[in-house]
C-alpha cells in the first residue's frame, strides 16, 4: 500500500528536478561561475597487492617467468626479458634472484607488489655474487642449511623412488596394453597392403572408364556449346517475330481506325438509319421482358444505344478495335474478338436475345447453320433473334478491303430460321429497302 | 552426471568470469563434478581445461554444459552442436559494433562477429536460455530462441567480497576534502557514455559553483586510445582537467574506497546488458543517477533517479537535489540496499539458479 505513495513522491521530485534543471541551465548561461577545483590528488597508484614467495616460486621455468612478470610487473614478458631470465635460470641462478630482479627493478618498484621476505633473501642471493666474500657466504649458508638440505634430499629420494615405482608399474601396464595394439597395427598393415593391391586392380579397371568419361565430358561440352548457340539463335528469332507481330498489330489497328471512320461517315450519310433503328428496337423490345439480357454482334454504337434506351441490358461483340473502344467509352460491355470464339464460350440458355445487324459480314466467317445452332443454344426459351438486312459497317469493311459486296438472301435466311426451329418469324420494315427479321425461340 | 562451464576467456575480475566461476562453485557444492573449459585464463585459482577437451568430459546424454556467450566463438558453437546432454546458454550481451565505429576497427569487427552468432545460438535449440536481464533475453528471443525455455538470471558477482574487503583508507582521506565526488565505474569504452558524463559534470560545476570531482574508475584500454583521448579533450574543452581523477586498474580496496567516498554514482552508459556497478553502488550505499538506456532501468528499478533523456542539466540537477535533500538520499539508499538484498544478493541468485537446474538434477 505504501509503494504508490513512494512512486508518486519520486515522480513529484523528478518534476521538481526537471524544473530545477531549467533554472540551472539559465543560471549557467547568464552568470557562469567557475567552481573551485578540488584538492589535487595526483595519480592514484595502481592496485598494490601482496603475494608470497611460495606462490611465485611454485611454477617452473618459462611458466615461472611469465607468472612472475604478470604478478610483479602486471604484463607479459617482452622477448628480450624472457630470453634473459631463461638464460639466468639455465645458468643456475635461484628463483629468488630472478624474482628480486623483477620486483626491485624501476618498473617493479613503480607497480609495488608486496612480496614478504623477498628483500632479505634477494640481498642474500646478491651477496653470494660478490667475489670471495660471496663464496664464503654461500658456504656458510650451505653449511647452515645442510640439515634442511639433507631432509629435502631424503624427501626427494623417497619421492623419486615412489615415482619410479609408479612409472615402472605404469610402463608394465602400458606394455601389456600395447601388445594387442601392436597386433592390431600389424593386422591393419596387412589389410592396408591388401587394399593397396585391390586399389591398383580397380585403378586399372577404371582406366578405360575414365577415358570414356573424359570423351563423354568432351562431347557434353560441345553439346552444351551447341545448345547455347541454339538458345542464342532462338532468342534472336523470338525478338524478330515479336517485332513483326508488333508491326502487324500496328497495321491492323490503323486499318481498324480507317474502317471505323469510313463506316461512321457512310452510315451518317444514311438519313433513314436513326428512325429505322428506333423502330426496330421498339419492335424488338416489345417481345422481351424488362431488362432483358441482349447480345449484339457487330452492330454500331447507335444501335446499342437504341436498345439500351429501351431498358435492355446490352453487351456487344465487335471485331473492330476502334469501334470496340467507342462502345466501351459509352459504358457498354464489349468483347473485341472473333464472334464464333465468344459465342462458343457462352453458357446454354443464358441470354434473352441476340441481334446481328450486319448478317452478311458474320456469315463470311461463320456458316449460317452453325450460327443459328449457336444462337438456339444460348438463347432462353421464348427469347428472340434479330437479323438486319442492310448495308452495315462490317460489310463496308469488306468492300474497303477489296472483297465483293456481300449479299444475303432474306428469303433463304427465313427458311433457314424455320428449319432451325425458330418460330414467329416476321419482317419489320420502315419503308426503305432495309428490313430486319425477328424470330423467337419456341417455349 | 558431469557439468562443463564453457567460456572463451576466464578472468576473475571480469563480470562474465565472476558469473562463470560462481556457477562452477555452486555445481561443485551440489556434488556435480564440474570443470571450466576455455581458450585462456588469467588470475584465477581454479584449474581450467582447453575447450577442445570438453566433449570428452561432458559430451554425453546425462551431462550439463553451460555456455557463457559474450563474444563470437565459432569453436563453442561447433562443440555445442555435438553435445548430447542438457545445454544452457547464458547471454551476457554484446556491445553493438556502431559504438566502436569511430574508435577501433578491431573492436567493431569483434562485436560484429559476436552479434552475427546470435541467430546461430538461437537456432541451436538449447534446452535453456538464460539472460542477465530480460533486455538480453528479448534479443535472444527476437533472434529465434524459444520464449518458453528462456529465463532471466542476473549474473553472480563479487559484490559481497568488495563489501567485506578493507577499503583503501588513504584514498578515502584524499577524497574527503569537501568536494562533491561524482563516481563512474566501468571500463573506458565508447558505450559507457563518458562524453555525456563529462557534459553532465560540467553542467553541475557551471550551475552550482561548488567544488566537485569526477572520478573515472575503470580499465583504460590502449586499443581504445582514440576514445580515451576524446574524453580527455572534452575535459580540457570544459577546463575541468583539475576536477577529474582517473583510477586505472583499481584494487578492491580502492574500488570500495571510491564508492564510500563518493556522493553520487552517475551512470550515463548507452548500452548495458546488466551493469554490475549499479549493484555495487546499491550494496555500498552510493546514491545513483543514471541514463535509462538498455538494461539499466531493469537493474536499477526504483533504487535511483533515472532519465530517458541524455540531458546533462537534468543529471546535474538530480545530483544537486541528492546533495541537498537528506530524505531523498536516505530513501534511495534504503531502496538500493533492499533491492540488492531481495533481488541481487548471491544467495538469492543461487536459489534461483538451483531452482532452474532442478529438472535436470
Amino acid at each position: 500500500m505504501k509503494k504508490p505513495d513512494a512512486d508518486n513522491s519520486l515522480r513529484r521530485i523528478q518534476e521538481e528536478i526537471r524544473a530545477e534543471a531549467q533554472v540551472a541551465r539559465t543560471r549557467a548561461a547568464h552568470n557562469p561561475r567557475a567552481a573551485a577545483a578540488p584538492r589535487a590528488i595526483g595519480e592514484v597508484a595502481p592496485a598494490r597487492t601482496a603475494v608470497s614467495i611460495d606462490e611465485l616460486a611454485r611454477f617452473q621455468f618459462v611458466e615461472f617467468i611469465e607468472h612472475a612478470y604478470s604478478v610483479l610487473l602486471g604484463r607479459s614478458p617482452d622477448s628480450a626479458g624472457l630470453t634473459g631470465q631463461i638464460r639466468l635460470l639455465e645458468s643456475g641462478r635461484s628463483k629468488i634472484e630472478i624474482l628480486g630482479n623483477l620486483r626491485f627493478s624501476g618498473e617493479g618498484r613503480a607497480v609495488g607488489v608486496r612480496v614478504p621476505w623477498l628483500l632479505p633473501r634477494y640481498l642474500l642471493a646478491k651477496a653470494m655474487r660478490i667475489p670471495l666474500i660471496g663464496y664464503a657466504i654461500e658456504w656458510l649458508v650451505c653449511l647452515g642449511g645442510l640439515p634442511r638440505l639433507l631432509r629435502h634430499q631424503r624427501a626427494a629420494d623417497a619421492y623419486h623412488a615412489a615415482r619410479d615405482h609408479v612409472m615402472r608399474e605404469d610402463l608394465a601396464v602400458l606394455g601389456v596394453q600395447m601388445q594387442p595394439l601392436r597386433e592390431e597395427v600389424a593386422r591393419l598393415d596387412r589389410e592396408g597392403a591388401e587394399l593397396g593391391v585391390q586399389m591398383q586392380a580397380l585403378g586399372e579397371r577404371f582406366a578405360p572408364l575414365h577415358a570414356e568419361i573424359g570423351k563423354a565430358f568432351q562431347e557434353a561440352r560441345e553439346l552444351r556449346h551447341l545448345v547455347l548457340s541454339m538458345n542464342h539463335w532462338l532468342a534472336s528469332l523470338r525478338q524478330n517475330l515479336a517485332a513483326l507481330e508488333t508491326a502487324e498489330s500496328e497495321h491492323l489497328r490503323k486499318a481498324d481506325a480507317v474502317h471505323a471512320d469510313v463506316a461512321v461517315r457512310l452510315l451518317e450519310s444514311d438519313p433513314q438509319r436513326p428512325a429505322r433503328l428506333r423502330h426496330w428496337a421498339a419492335e424488338f423490345a416489345a417481345g422481351l421482358p424488362p431488362a432483358a439480357e441482349v447480345l449484339d454482334i457487330g452492330g454500331g454504337l447507335d444501335w446499342l444505344q437504341s436498345m439500351s434506351s429501351r431498358g435492355l441490358a446490352v453487351t456487344a461483340i465487335n471485331q473492330n478495335t476502334e469501334i470496340g473502344q467507342h462502345i466501351r467509352d459509352a459504358g457498354i460491355t464489349v468483347a473485341v474478338a472473333e464472334p464464333s470464339v465468344v459465342l462458343a464460350r457462352i453458357a446454354d440458355h443464358s441470354l434473352d436475345a441476340v441481334t446481328i445487324l450486319d448478317l452478311a459480314s458474320i456469315l463470311r466467317g461463320l456458316p449460317a447453320v452453325i450460327l443459328l445452332d449457336m444462337v438456339r443454344r444460348i438463347v432462353r426459351p421464348s427469347g428472340q433473334l434479330l437479323f438486319g438486312m442492310g448495308a452495315e459497317s462490317a460489310t463496308i469493311a469488306d468492300r474497303l478491303e477489296g472483297r465483293a459486296r456481300a449479299q444475303v438472301d432474306g428469303e433463304l435466311i427465313e427458311r433457314a430460321l424455320q428449319t432451325s426451329g425458330f418460330v414467329r418469324i416476321r419482317r419489320v420494315a420502315v419503308g426503305d429497302d432495309s428490313y430486319c427479321l425477328i424470330a423467337s425461340q419456341p417455349n | 552426471m558431469k557439468a562443463a562451464i564453457l567460456i572463451p576467456v576466464l578472468t576473475s575480475k571480469d563480470a562474465v568470469g565472476a558469473d562463470a566461476l560462481a556457477m562452477a562453485r555452486i555445481l561443485d557444492e551440489l556434488g556435480i563434478e564440474t570443470r571450466v573449459f576455455c581458450q585462456s585464463s588469467s588470475g584465477v585459482q581454479r584449474r581450467t581445461w582447453p575447450a577442445e577437451e570438453m566433449m570428452a568430459f561432458a559430451g554425453g546424454p546425462e551431462d550439463l554444459v553451460i555456455y557463457h556467450y559474450s563474444t563470437g566463438w565459432p569453436l563453442a558453437l561447433d562443440l555445442l552442436r555435438r553435445c548430447r546432454g542438457l545445454r544452457m546458454v547464458k547471454y551476457h550481451n554484446i556491445t553493438p559494433p556502431e559504438f566502436f565505429q569511430a574508435y577501433s576497427g578491431d573492436y567493431r569487427t569483434a562485436c560484429e562477429n559476436g552479434r552475427k552468432e546470435l541467430e546461430k545460438v538461437a537456432a541451436l535449440g538449447f534446452e535453456m536460455y538464460l539472460g542477465d536481464s530480460s533486455y538480453n533475453l528479448e534479443e535472444l528471443i527476437a533472434a529465434g530462441a524459444s520464449r518458453e525455455r528462456s529465463h532471466v538470471l542476473a549474473p553472480f558477482h563479487r559484490v559481497q567480497e568488495i563489501v567485506e574487503a578493507e577499503a583503501d583508507v588513504a584514498l578515502i582521506d584524499a577524497l574527503t576534502d569537501g568536494a562533491r565526488n561524482f563516481l563512474m565505474v566501468g571500463r573506458v569504452a565508447p558505450n559507457k557514455g563518458h562524453l555525456h558524463l563529462v557534459e553532465a559534470f560540467s553542467a553541475y560545476v557551471r550551475a552550482y559553483a561548488e567544488p566537485a570531482r569526477l572520478i573515472l574508475l575503470g580499465k583504460v584500454d590502449p586499443r581504445l586510445h582514440a576514445y580515451t583521448e576524446a574524453i580527455r579533450q572534452r575535459i580540457d574543452e570544459h577546463g575541468l582537467g583539475e576536477h577529474v581523477l582517473w583510477i586505472d586498474g583499481a584494487s578492491e580496496a580502492q574500488l570500495k574506497a571510491a564508492y564510500l567516498a563518493s556522493h553520487v554514482f552517475m551512470l550515463m552508459s548507452e548500452h548495458e546488458g546488466f551493469c554490475v556497478p549499479l549493484v555495487e553502488a546499491m550494496a555500498l550505499g552510493t546514491p545513483i543517477v543514471a541514463h535509462a538506456s538498455s538494461a539499466i532501468p531493469e537493474t536499477l528499478g526504483d533504487a535511483g533517479i533515472a532519465w530517458q533523456e541524455q540531458d546533462p542539466w537534468l543529471h546535474a540537477a538530480s545530483a544537486a537535489r541528492l546533495f541537498s535533500d537528506d530524505d531523498l538520499r536516505s530513501d534511495l539508499l534504503e531502496r538500493g540496499r533492499r533491492r540488492y538484498r531481495q533481488s541481487f544478493s548471491n544467495d538469492v541468485l543461487r536459489q534461483r539458479f538451483v531452482k532452474l537446474l532442478e529438472p535436470v538434477l
